[in-house]
């Protein structure tokens, strides 16, 4: 290289990392516009993750076909850019190569991973192309600019590929055309303009996406979907919930940065599956949108989605309440996203903003805020009502046992369906039989007991939520309650996740796992002679599932000899339509989620569809009378107790 | 003294303003009573006497043609300061709930919201209302005066008095009604005249069991067979777009509590139980003898709809008729 060309060179290095390092310094800026966050915690479960998740890339490759690809062109990038390393020190020393550094066969061992991963990456991008152009997915249609966005990155990737396989392919030689110096001045060229392309594209994800999965939530199964702890006694504090970006998480604005826009979370959203507008991905593409304004980056190629009025804050200027009230909290879009974003925490700290401060919320939801005040339930009933159903079925109250000084060994918590809904009532009879035949001295709360506080929670009134689950945990901590077992998911992900937020500390077991467990140890004396011969199909709570990573234990006690699956299971099942307090409102757009659900479910051709919920038994039961099908709905409990030796 | 606000809309009064006055004759003989209205309200004084009120202050401003809460307000905690009485009493309804609180607290007296029985009691006065959806009567001993009341509508019965007539006064408004902050620029009147279900006293409501919105007429021949019934609908149906939302009797739909709920074809979701199931007589007309309605209901006809509601509604009418 000539002297000018060496000087040239290093200024156009210079001016591409000082202005790369500028955008990415006011990139960071920004983030810190937002609320603290514990984020170093569980420092090994977070390697753990960047491992699994980030560089073996466990969950784009839930989709097999296009996660295999950009696997291809992520582990690429890695090999590569210890290549591009080499290539921009060869403009400073051209004589310069790994060579000098590394023994003779990891040399030819770098050369060749060089060289075939060119190739690799070069393919796969073809047939990234072939997607985009061809294919063209439905969660990959987003607007014309994003279109350009990615076929431009799609272009200086094969961009890159091709010039530097030419590269290779050409020795140094001297004039007429120098190829090799043609091709390299190219590759450098272009990768410095990527470089610098980022932080005004989507693109950024491939500088974010590995720490924001580093810094994703870690606290595991269970806590992992448990809603942010929210002090409401807190001197000088002002907001609670979000209403803009300033109020949320900093992690909450770096999943803004992460997106890519793959729109994985909005393809498996139930909302929006069944025609409602909310979409996840454009709550994440929302915040990144706002924080630029916000922050005062002109936005360039980064661009957001839905109309927004100028400077308008988060909250409906680009997100609308309509949106956030549609979100059944399933956990189906933090589960599927390939980077760890939480859009349900977004989601969610904005209702929490939407109820607390502003009031707002849908009309239809203010009796179930005033029954959980006044009644301890969301519905209508009258708190003295609430163990009912145990009449006449020899069980007892803690407060009975404990007027005797008996403690039982756990305690059975009903719930507000399991003690007021004549559906779920049966539910719970046919749990309390079970424990009955298996010997299990237990007990239940009766009048005692009030609602988890899930719903109220979920629908953004912390207060109510606080008010009820601390009632509860005063009237368990007063028996000394030590485990607690419940035929209700939410139920169970409250008292077992959230409570301890609240300072209470209880062994909460899901009746699956319970009956699993007593069956395991021979404690349900079934009966042999009238085993089920239909065929069953099974229905993933989201609140167990996704929430708890219970998926087999609700398969394994259903004593029935043929299950067979939904196309939608396990981690991937579409939710029923009552979480996140769906409950309680009313669904006016689009196609009913549980009607979806239980077509899904029906369409297994199953003779009857299992549930381990009583909302989930609700709205599947609803389903399938809407489907004029005769095929029954049963609780896991209800199939094993119509199977419990006679005389017991 | 009593002091009694006679609500009214236009020129003409609201059957709350003889509410009003049965509820203060309770308290006290020397009932006197405050309407205010457009040029023309004072032809209603007369009406008011006849209902017991001994004296009518009369205030005539065009600011008063729609209701004015802030003007209103004034005056009457003005005239009552001035009177010296011993209470004045409202009916809860939309205008009484609004005014009844800007009056006490103008006086700075006791406030009861909501009141179903007044009595004296030596000097005190003691109201009692309903808490916790009327599982329970709270009585209320209100101190100092004037004690400021607002009765439950429909609970203190218009009576006709056979006194002499009112001596009527006409007063002049407090400031100027015409510059209050509060305007009140348009009254939209819902319902489209149609009975709604939380007002009615008799709802019949129909569910899935009719199996099609073309049979939504029987049920709508029950309610017309009772007179004045209003139709609902459970959600299953709303859903299914037999019948608009504003039908819908439940947790998310209305919640009442009528004299008699007629369910037919309804299983009883606790969606929907959580609706109804205060009414005072509930039936029950399902095909499921084991449908959750029939443990809320306090007559079950278990059989085919299609039969028994023509039955139904021809004997209600046999026995209007007769009877």
């Amino acid at each position: 290289m000539t002297p000018v060309a060496e000087s040239l060179y290093l200024i156009l290095l210079g001016l591409a990392a000082g202005f790369f390092f500028y955008n990415a310094q006011r990139l960071v800026e920004y983030l810190q516009l937002g609320r603290p966050d514990e984020r170093t915690d569980h420092p090994l479960v977070r390697a753990r993750n960047l491992i699994s998740i980030g560089i073996l890339q466990s969950k784009i490759l839930r989709d097999p076909l296009a996660g295999a690809m950009h696997a291809l062109v992520f582990w690429g990038f890695i090999v590569l850019t210890v290549g591009s390393v080499e290539i921009l020190i060869q403009g400073v020393a051209p004589a310069f190569s790994y060579a000098v550094l590394l023994p003779a066969w990891l040399y030819s061992a770098y050369v060749i991973s060089q060289k075939l991963f060119a190739l690799f990456v070069l393919g796969a991008v073809a047939w990234l192309f072939y997607r985009r152009l061809v294919i063209r997915p439905k969660r990959l249609q987003g607007d014309k600019l994003e279109q350009w966005d990615a076929l431009l990155i799609l272009s200086m990737i094969a961009a890159l590929m091709i010039t530097l396989i030419l590269m290779n392919g050409f020795g140094p030689v001297a004039a007429p055309v120098d190829w090799h110096d043609a091709m390299w001045w190219t590759h450098v060229l272009i990768l410095l303009t990527f470089l610098n392309y980022l932080p005004y594209s989507k693109h950024l994800h491939v500088i974010t996406s590995l720490p924001n999965v580093y810094l994703s939530n870690t606290s595991g199964p269970g806590t992992v979907g448990a809603m942010r702890p929210m002090d409401l006694e807190a001197e000088g504090v002002e907001q609670f919930g979000a209403s803009d970006v300033k109020d949320l998480p900093w992690k909450n604005l770096l999943d803004g940065y992460s997106c890519t826009e793959c729109g994985r979370c909005t393809a498996a959203c139930p909302a929006n599956l069944t025609g409602k507008v909310l979409s996840p991905r454009k709550i994440v593409i929302n915040v990144r949108e706002r924080l630029l304004e916000y922050g005062g980056m002109p936005t360039g190629l980064i661009h957001g989605e839905g109309e927004h009025a100028p400077d308008a804050r988060l909250l409906d200027g680009y997100i609308s309440e309509e949106e956030l009230w549609q979100c059944t909290s399933c956990r189906a879009c933090v589960q599927e996203c390939p980077v760890s974003i939480d859009q349900l925490d977004t989601i969610m700290e904005l209702r929490r903003n939407l109820v607390l401060m502003e009031s707002r919320f849908p009309a239809e939801v203010q009796p179930a805020f005033q029954s959980l005040e006044r009644n301890g339930t969301p519905w209508a009933f009258n708190a003295a009502d609430r163990g009912q159903w145990a009449e006449g079925l020899a069980i007892h109250t803690m407060a009975e046992l404990s007027a005797q000084g008996r403690r039982p060994e756990v305690l059975f918590w009903v719930g507000c369906a399991g003690s007021f809904d004549a559906r779920a009532k049966k539910i719970t009879v046919a749990f309390a039989r079970i424990m009955q035949a298996a010997g299990i001295d237990f007990a239940i709360l009766g009048q005692e007991e009030k609602c988890n506080g899930d719903p109220a929670r979920r629908m953004g009134n912390e207060y109510l939520y606080q008010m009820l689950a601390k009632e509860n945990i005063g009237t368990l901590n007063a028996y000394g309650v030590q485990t607690v077992v419940t035929i209700c998911p939410h139920c169970f992900h409250q008292l077992g996740n959230e409570y301890p937020q609240l300072g209470g500390h209880y062994e909460v077991i899901h009746h699956s796992q319970y009956i699993e467990r007593l069956m395991a140890e021979g404690r349900v004396p079934l009966s042999d002679d009238n085993r089920d011969e239909r065929t069953f199909t099974y229905h993933d709570s989201c609140y167990l599932g996704r929430y708890n990573n219970i998926y087999d234990a609700p398969r394994r006690v259903l004593p029935v000899v043929n299950l067979v699956e939904p196309t939608r299971n396990k981690s991937r099942g579409l939710c029923c339509g009552a979480g996140g307090g769906r409950m309680w409102m009313e669904e006016t757009q689009g196609k009913r989620i549980n009607i979806e659900r239980t077509q899904e479910l029906l369409a297994t051709g199953a003779e009857a569809i299992a549930t381990a919920c009583p909302f989930c038994m609700t709205m599947i039961s609803d389903g399938v009378k809407a489907n004029e099908s005769p095929v029954p709905v049963y609780d896991i409990a209800e199939v094993v107790a119509s199977r419990l030796s006679a005389g017991v | 003294m009593i002091f009694a606000f006679a609500e009214s809309r236009g020129t003409s009064l609201r059957k709350a303003a003889f509410e009003a006055i049965s509820a203060a004759r309770e308290l006290g003989d020397d009932v006197h009573a405050l309407v205010v209205g457009p040029s023309g309200i004072a032809a209603s004084a007369q009406e008011l006497g006849a209902y017991g009120a001994k004296k009518v202050f009369v205030c005539e401003h065009a600011g008063f043609a729609q209701y004015n809460p802030e003007a209103t307000a004034a005056l009457l905690a003005e005239r009552v300061k001035v009177g010296g009485y011993r209470a004045v009493v409202f009916v809860s309804t939309a205008q009484g709930r609004d005014l009844a609180p800007r009056v006490a607290a103008k006086l700075g007296a006791a406030f009861a919201p909501d009141v179903t029985s007044v009595a004296t009691s030596g000097d005190e006065i003691v109201v009692t209302h309903p808490v916790y959806s009327g599982k329970a009567i709270a009585a209320l001993v209100l101190n100092g005066a004037p004690a400021v009341i607002a009765a439950r509508p429909s609970t203190f019965q218009p009576a006709r008095t056979d006194g002499a007539s009112p001596s009527v006064e006409t007063i002049a408004p407090v400031g100027d009604p015409s510059a209050s902050r509060v305007v009140v620029t348009e009254l939209k009147i819902g319902g489209g005249g149609k009975l709604d279900v939380s007002e009615a006293a008799i709802v019949v409501s129909g569910g899935r069991g009719l199996k099609g919105p073309e049979h939504f007429n029987l049920v709508e021949d029950l309610a017309a067979s009772f007179g004045n019934a209003a139709v609902g609908a459970s959600r299953a149906v709303v859903d299914a777009g037999w019948r608009p939302h504003s039908d819908q009797v439940g947790q998310t739909g209305k919640v009442v509590s009528p004299d008699l709920y007629v369910a037919v074809g309804i299983s009883g979701a606790i969606q929907h139980l959580a609706g109804m199931r205060t009414a005072k007589t509930i039936v029950a007309i399902n095909r499921d003898k084991d449908a959750p309605i029939f443990k809320v209901a306090d007559y079950g006809i278990v059989g085919d709809a299609f039969e028994i509601v023509p039955a139904l509604a021809a004997a209600v009418r046999e026995a209007r008729r007769s009877g």
